[in-house]
């Protein structure tokens, strides 16, 4: 059944994505559909796991809903392809040629050359990293071994009850979706067997390059810039590392962090109704894949609530926005306000500090953590040159960056996730995080694909949205 | 026209300079430092004196055939007379034939305390040579007595006991600082390899003390820079121009992290290769790291199994994340860790308590059906203790 949990979900997110987006016919938007459609697969899977587990069991899930899903996924295929093609915007830049393909030739071998020990890395050993065996593998371990989906709950309500259906483990509160994914996988191997679900990951940073290449393109850029900002993000090494040692959610964040940000910015160009919806789709299911989803959620659904705004307004709604935020930042603090965020739950400031639901108090304070950010973005091998390349890119395209349309919001989406990394770091006790270089460069790692999808659109042409007859 | 090539020779002076001078920034050359070291101490490999495992002298030097008890082996210089730690800075080792599946570590005695052996970490001599800067080890310091090396299973992502390879401790050289050493420790920093960690899905390296200027990100970004700089000074490079060479130039900076990059990554996959691929999964599964923990958590199945279904199990081991390991292992039991602070009268009757009493701190007391470890107290039926293992089935009102 390996082939059919492979298969199913795959067609069922390209069927989704060729009905939202039109039918491909370019190289780019082929990869687009290739890569995108498997990722989406993937979220629309994890909802419908959730949605059906009254219905369907942990063994018997990929029996149950596969045979459905490839057949919704054909036929959403056919349906693309008999009444959604000539909706794709026609590309006009000319094909790489001479020096400029033996580059884009080069730098696509070197992420070849990788992507094969990435797939070893991530197949041949159990599963290594810390999160993975204490949070995320854990919840579908267990239901896969029961073929029960048991609730998981904190340890005090564990400790109290002695119902034998309810379970803990150290972070119960964490998302399911990711779990359910794995327990799929899982169902399709037959067994629990690491490389059945550690797979995903190299799949996930290989689908992301491909899906990201396809978006660039169809937003505009050359085909050179959007090779180079592949490269780019396909060379950083903690992204690589994120692919290779399979277990963290952070990838998958990033890349429907990334991937939403783009429908979104193609929607406010082109009005295609498929891409908001594959926008809001994406970027409400992020608190559903990490908490921290929920951050780049607000931010994200703040910076589309702006695009409603006409242009005119935008800079004034903005200023507004700000104003809010700071009175909301202020009554959280000092007059204890309990702040209801979606998909979070309620945020409160009290003696112990900052509580998030899911995780442990915060306590306030400054937290003089600026070596360690400045090392963890210039001098750790993380990131290349990114860190130092990305500001200057910026600046010299102050004009696109500044812009008050889609992409100048994207942007200042990035720089509210800035202020948010700068409020954990500097003024809670989440500092030591920076100190020791744990979680730090996961954090950034979730908005640096969009980073760089930012960037090469700095340096896109005028768009291709001229539509095909 | 021999203007222009004048000045373009010189830029080319100068940048050569520029980026000889980077890269002696980054090595740590300080100035009036000799080129080669003033002063030297060799040691033969095959002088070298065998205290755990089993090794020959060889013409080569001292070829280590096996591990010795604790899968550990050591030998050892006894220096006499003694020498002085301040005379050297560096020790630049060479090893033929190091696994990646063992692990290097230096171990020496000084006068400050001759009964301590203090052991630091080696950078793997991956390729023969390696050099460590002995001015980052505080307690290099006083008289040197006796030096060596102790070689044993890596730790890391590799399973323990994994087949061992000969290999030969051709000899070692303590130098006093010079720019051949500065440049080999370098070297070895940038070049070495490093094995998966735990750590690496926060940061690819742990380089937390390594100083900023050793970054390969930060010697080509400066390099880079002081490049454009000294174009658009001494060749009045400007506008398009400059712009295009500064892409190509930071396009082949990245290039070279890149490769960089994928050395460091193929080192560690080849490694992952050779130990792990053509095994099927069912062996492969048995290969983690903490080997023991998947025997014990096996020996603890099936005690558990022997047990009623249905009952909540709290685990203790001595360390937490060993613990954590066992509740990841004995998945899908319903399992938890005896979290810091549980109150014992908070423990539901029929609760089961698994113990690893590895550290021997656990007691049960019999007469009281009493379980004990400090202060923590718990009454309950004693159903199982062999070897290192306990199980207790809670019961509040045992003992009463």
């Amino acid at each position: 059944m390996t082939w059919l949990a492979w298969l199913a979900p795959w067609l069922f997110g390209m069927g989704t994505w060729v009905l939202a987006c039109g039918w491909p016919r370019r190289h780019g938007e082929w990869c687009g559909a290739l890569g995108g459609g498997w990722l989406l697969g993937m979220l629309l899977l994890g909802w419908l796991l959730w949605a059906l587990h009254g219905v369907l069991t942990p063994v018997g899930c990929v029996h149950g809903l596969g045979p459905w899903l490839l057949v919704a996924g054909v036929l959403m295929i056919g349906a693309g392809w008999q009444w959604r093609r000539g909706t794709v915007p026609v590309s006009t830049d000319a094909p790489l040629r001479g020096r400029w393909l033996a580059l884009a030739v080069v730098l696509l071998a070197l992420l070849i050359l990788r992507t094969w020990w990435m797939y070893e890395e991530a197949v041949l050993p159990p599963v290594f990293p810390w999160d993975a065996w204490t949070a995320w593998s854990v919840k579908p371990k267990t239901w896969y071994l029961l073929d029960q989906w048991v609730r998981f709950v904190d340890y005090p309500q564990w400790l109290a009850g002695q119902d034998p259906h309810l379970y803990t483990n150290e972070v119960p509160a964490y998302p399911e979706w990711l779990g359910r994914i794995e327990t799929w996988f899982a169902a399709g191997a037959g067994c629990w067997c690491d490389p059945a679900f550690t797979v995903l990951w190299p799949t996930l940073w290989l689908a992301l390059l491909l899906t990201l290449y396809g978006m660039l393109r169809g937003l505009g850029t050359s085909a050179l810039v959007a090779v180079l900002a592949i490269y780019a993000l396909g060379s950083l090494p903690l992204l690589d590392v994120h692919g290779a040692m399979a277990g963290y959610a952070d990838l998958w964040l990033a890349a429907f962090f990334a991937l939403g940000m783009l429908h979104w910015l193609r929607w406010q160009r082109e009005h295609a109704p498929g891409a908001c919806v594959l926008a809001l789709a994406m970027i409400l299911s992020l608190p559903a894949i990490k908490v921290e989803g929920a951050v780049w959620m607000l931010l994200a659904l703040m910076a589309m609530m702006l695009g409603l705004v006409p242009q005119r307004w935008r800079l004034r709604v903005a200023l507004i926005g700000v104003a809010v935020g700071a009175a909301l930042l202020i009554a959280l603090l000092y007059a204890h306000l309990r702040v209801p965020v979606p998909g979070l739950g309620t945020i409160y400031v009290d003696r112990f500090g900052l509580h998030i639901p899911g995780l442990r108090p915060m306590r306030l304070g400054w937290h003089a953590v600026g070596p360690a950010a400045l090392r963890s973005l210039l001098v750790v091998s993380n990131w290349h040159l990114l860190f130092y390349l990305a500001p200057i890119l910026i600046i010299a395209r102050w004009r696109q960056a500044c812009a008050a349309n889609g992409l100048g919001l994207l942007g200042l989406c990035l720089l509210g996730g800035l202020a948010f990394l700068f409020v954990l770091f500097f003024l809670t006790v989440a500092g030591i995080w920076a100190d020791n270089f744990t979680s730090l460069g996961r954090l950034l790692l979730q908005a640096v694909p969009l980073l760089v999808c930012y960037v090469a659109l700095l340096f896109a042409g005028p768009r291709p949205d001229r539509a095909a007859a | 026209m021999r203007g222009i090539l004048i000045r373009r020779v010189v830029a080319a002076i100068a940048i050569a300079l520029w980026w000889l001078l980077v890269l002696a920034w980054a090595a740590g050359v300080r100035p009036g430092m000799p080129w080669s070291p003033a002063v030297q101490h060799t040691l033969a490999g095959k002088r070298l004196n065998t205290v755990m495992g089993v090794a020959v002298a060889t013409g080569l030097g001292l070829r280590v055939d096996s591990l010795g008890d604790y899968r550990q082996a050591l030998q050892s210089w006894r220096l006499v007379p003694p020498l002085e730690a301040g005379d050297f800075a560096l020790l630049r080792y060479h090893v033929e034939d190091f696994p990646r599946t063992l692990e290097l570590d230096l171990i020496f005695r000084s006068s400050d305390d001759p009964a301590d052996v203090v052991v630091v970490p080696l950078p793997w001599p991956d390729s023969g040579e390696a050099t460590l800067d002995l001015r980052r080890v505080p307690q290099w310091h006083g008289k040197v007595l006796e030096v060596g090396f102790t070689e044993f299973d890596a730790s890391g992502q590799l399973p323990p006991e994994l087949p061992f390879r000969p290999f030969t401790l051709a000899g070692a050289r303590l130098e006093s600082p010079s720019w051949r050493g500065a440049f080999a420790d370098l070297a070895t920093a940038w070049f070495d390899y490093q094995p998966w960690t735990m750590s690496a899905v926060n940061s690819v390296q742990v380089e937390k003390n390594q100083s900023p200027h050793r970054s390969p990100a930060a010697v080509l970004a400066a390099g880079t820079a002081g490049t454009l700089a000294l174009l658009a000074g001494l060749l009045a490079v400007r506008g398009r121009r400059l712009l295009r060479i500064a892409a190509v130039l930071a396009l082949a900076a990245w290039v070279m992290l890149d490769l960089h990059w994928l050395a460091r990554l193929h080192q560690r996959h080849e490694v992952t290769h050779a130990v792990f691929d053509g095994k099927p999964w069912s062996e492969r599964a048995g290969m983690q790291f903490d080997r023991s923990v998947i025997s014990n958590a096996e020996r603890m199945r099936q005690v558990l199994a022997t047990q009623p279904p249905g009952h909540h199990i709290l685990l203790w081991a001595p360390d937490k994340s060993q613990t954590i390991r066992y509740t990841w292992f004995l998945r899908p039991l319903n399992v938890s860790l005896l979290r810091y602070g549980t109150r014992p009268r908070s423990i539901p009757d029929g609760t089961l308590l698994m113990v690893d009493n590895s550290d021997d701190r656990w007691s049960y007391d019999g007469s009281r059906s009493l379980l004990l470890h400090g202060s923590f107290r718990i009454h309950g039926d004693l159903l199982y203790h062999q070897g290192v293992l306990m199980l207790l089935s809670i019961r509040q009102d045992a003992g009463t």
